[in-house]
């Protein structure tokens, strides 16, 4: 969601019975302002709210398109009091199948341990956690003095567990209309100003959006690395994943708003109004993954 | 006519009238001596030709756009139609309690849930066009949205004075249809009301986790065997998700024994914001739904004594009115209800002295995510936005369908009896049975005859 349009692209978020309050608005928008003061980034989005138990989090991503090839860099930031942005860690990928387990919502506190490996006082893990306490791989000093030291085990906080959900979240759900962006001749992507929205029919069409993130099917790969890539639009992979039936495309009255929402991460809500260059994706949810939905289609 | 007339030769095409081509027209008639214009023929190529090269032509329309033009329609003009109708909807007067869902809605906005005001708006128009269609309506009130795969539903709760009666089988619990919804996919469009539910749906639905589809008939293809289609289905969860989540302010309502009836407590004062936020302030206003699929149990004849007692005591029916600190707590958390205080949180002392506050509570089920309720020290309200599925903390195990039967033991074969001679014939046993016999062989012999 562009932060200079939040009131506006709001009334889209309104299909899913979420929007931000006046309170939220002010203070984001001032947290947003200053972000982009002290950091510079081609374009500064509003990512979405995640709420929890005490407070919510609000995260930003930060893109840069020049000097990248073929894909922008994503930056995350995150806040949980609406003053100051803080920069999300980088994932720590031991413990992905772990997290993907997690039912409980989130607390709204960065640094409350989920998962506790030093052994010092803290929360208690979870109950569905298998080994909570299982060491990590000890390096053993006295036999190879070679050997690199690894870093001494961290906590698995929170602010983890929310920089895994949100990177799965734009992996698998965000999302593009065709034609709103393109590759120069040096294949990084831009914006394309000649986009004037997709028409009454095709808005309402699955297959006319894309994922937005670097393409993953072969073909795809492909066709971003030729060199006449720049004349296509659609070198982003298709809304296809499985399960099939994840995506589900509505209108609203007028037919000239769609809202495309996710419906393993449900609170993820992609929209576009037909004819006019507005588009965009959020998230406002509880930022727990719907593994059931095998069972549920 | 004439108005027309005036009209045409006023207007003007990229600045040019009508009056400045004819000019240009007599110029160059006039002046080009390779062109005599004589017929009517040249003089629409010269006025084409001039059109062409000052750079305003049109092309011509072809007989089928000048046929069609009456039917170009504007393509918003059903979207405004049915808005403006919409909008107009008014009646003398109203006999029923229809919630101010316009005001309870910027209530929502506050704790960052709920609709635009012009959604809103819609909502309420339509809250209202319910409540004029049927004179038997007490209450009505928005119950919220319900999320699907293809289009959502909008859902509204009605109470009425006389239910309709609808057969319905001899296990099923009145009082449980005491609330009637109306569902529509389109604020614009009309409202379906939805079909009651059996005793025998209520219970399946317990065992099934499903996303709407959009389509209110479609047969629902899950083990265990939900008998209806999706609408059974929607009016099942949309129960199940009013009975546990509609609260009401500890005080409000009072339940009397002998009529077992709600009535509004005689002297009604809003409880402070202070014991609003938290879980003393609030009861559940709705009875609870028992396993069964009733409110009150019912004791099936056919089952034996032993069997219907232990049944009871794993389905007990729980007092009305009960607080929602008493509900069963989710996972590690003290309780089932999340509460947050949004907005002013500033106390202040009216002028008699009492205390004042603006803040605004927020109450969130942590069973059933997206329904939530929401209050200030005047109104509240109760509303659901999601998919209609529980939190279920380990992932959805399906229920293992019965184990497979044994085959029975094969019977022993023997040969067929092939005697080389006759067997003898029997004697009868009785007077009886050799009458029967006679008879039997006279009948043989007649209808052999025949």
């Amino acid at each position: 969601m562009e932060i200079y349009r939040i009131p506006e692209d709001l009334r889209f978020v309104n299909q899913i019975g979420q929007t931000l309050s006046a309170e939220e608005k002010i203070k984001l928008e001032i947290a947003l302002i200053k972000l982009s003061s002290t950091q510079t980034f081609d374009q500064l989005l509003f990512w979405g709210r995640i709420e929890g138990t005490v407070a919510n989090y609000y995260i930003a991503i930060g893109l840069n398109f020049k000097n990248n090839f073929e894909f922008p860099h994503k930056t995350f930031f995150y806040t949980a009091n609406l003053k100051e942005f803080q920069n999300l860690p980088p994932l720590n990928p031991e413990y992905k199948e772990q997290v993907e387990t997690f039912r409980q919502l989130f607390s709204g506190q960065p640094e409350k341990i989920l998962i506790n490996i030093t052994g010092e006082d803290g929360d208690q893990p979870p109950a569905d956690q298998p080994n909570p306490d299982e060491p990590q791989p000890v390096v053993k000093n006295d036999d190879d003095s070679d050997v690199e030291i690894k870093p001494p085990p961290k906590n698995f906080l929170e602010v983890d567990r929310l920089a895994y959900v949100v990177n799965a979240i734009e992996f698998e759900c965000a999302l593009l209309p065709v034609g709103a962006v393109r590759l120069t001749p040096t294949h990084e992507l831009r914006y394309n100003d000649s986009f004037e929205g997709l028409n009454l029919q095709e808005a309402s069409k699955i297959i006319n959006y894309q994922h937005f993130r670097a393409p993953q099917s072969p073909n795809k790969k492909e066709l971003i690395a030729q060199d006449d890539a720049l004349f296509h639009y659609d070198f982003f992979d298709q809304l296809d994943d499985h399960p099939v039936g994840q995506w589900s495309l509505q209108t609203d009255s007028s037919k000239y708003q769609v809202t495309i929402r996710n419906l393993q991460w449900p609170g993820f809500l992609g929209y576009h109004r037909a004819g006019t260059r507005i588009f965009g994706y959020a998230y406002f949810g509880d930022g727990i993954k719907n593994v059931d939905l095998a069972f549920q289609l | 006519m004439d108005v027309q007339l005036q009209k045409i030769f006023d207007s003007n095409y990229k600045g040019k009238t009508l009056y400045n081509h004819f000019c240009e027209l007599y110029y160059q008639m006039q002046e080009n001596k390779y062109y005599k214009a004589q017929s009517l023929s040249d003089f629409e190529d010269l006025s084409n030709f001039i059109k062409e090269n000052r750079f305003y032509h049109l092309p011509l329309k072809t007989a089928d756009q000048v046929n069609n033009l009456q039917d170009q329609i504007f393509p918003w003009q059903e979207y405004c139609k049915q808005q403006m109708q919409l909008m107009q909807i008014k009646a003398k007067v109203i006999n029923a309690t229809v919630q101010n869902f316009l005001k309870l809605n910027a209530l929502l906005n506050n704790v960052g849930y709920g609709f635009t005001d012009e959604d809103a708006y819609l909502i309420q128009q339509s809250l209202k066009s319910i409540a004029i269609r049927d004179s038997n309506i007490i209450n009505i009130r928005f119950w919220g949205k319900l999320f699907a795969q293809n289009r959502d539903y909008y859902v509204i709760e009605v109470q009425l004075s006389k239910s309709y009666k609808e057969p319905q089988p001899i296990d099923c619990d009145e009082k449980l249809n005491e609330y009637v919804h109306y569902v529509t996919q389109d604020l614009l469009e009309d409202w379906a009301l939805l079909p009651q539910v059996t005793r025998k749906q209520m219970e399946a639905s317990r065992f099934i986790t499903y996303v709407f589809s959009g389509n209110l008939n479609k047969e629902i293809t899950q083990y265990p065997i939900f008998n209806g289609k999706e609408k059974h289905l929607l009016k099942a969860q949309i129960l199940r998700i009013t009975h546990a989540n509609l609260l009401a302010p500890r005080g409000l309502y009072r339940f009397d024994d002998e009529t077992k009836l709600i009535t509004f407590e005689d002297e009604f004062k809003m409880p402070e914001s202070a014991e609003l936020s938290t879980m003393d302030g609030w009861v559940h206003l709705p009875p609870n739904i028992l396993k069964q699929g009733r409110i009150t149990f019912y004791e099936d004849p056919s089952l034996k004594e032993e069997e219907l007692n232990q049944m009871k005591e794993a389905d007990p029916e729980l007092e009305r009115l009960k607080s929602i600190k008493d509900d069963k707590p989710f996972e590690q958390n003290e309780g089932n209800w999340n509460i947050k205080i949004f907005g002013e949180t500033q106390q202040y002392t009216n002028q008699e002295e009492q205390p004042l506050s603006y803040q605004i509570v927020q109450l969130r089920n942590y069973l059933w995510p997206g329904a939530i309720t929401v209050s200030n020290s005047n109104d509240f309200i109760s509303i659901y936005f999601g998919y209609g599925n529980k939190n279920q903390q380990n992932s959805f195990n399906p229920l293992a369908p019965n184990d497979i039967q044994e085959e029975p033991e094969d019977i022993d074969e023997i040969p067929e009896p092939n005697p080389r001679e006759q067997p003898d014939e029997l004697e009868p046993d009785s007077d009886d049975e050799r009458r029967r016999e006679q008879e039997r062989r006279e009948a043989e012999l007649q209808q052999q005859q025949e």
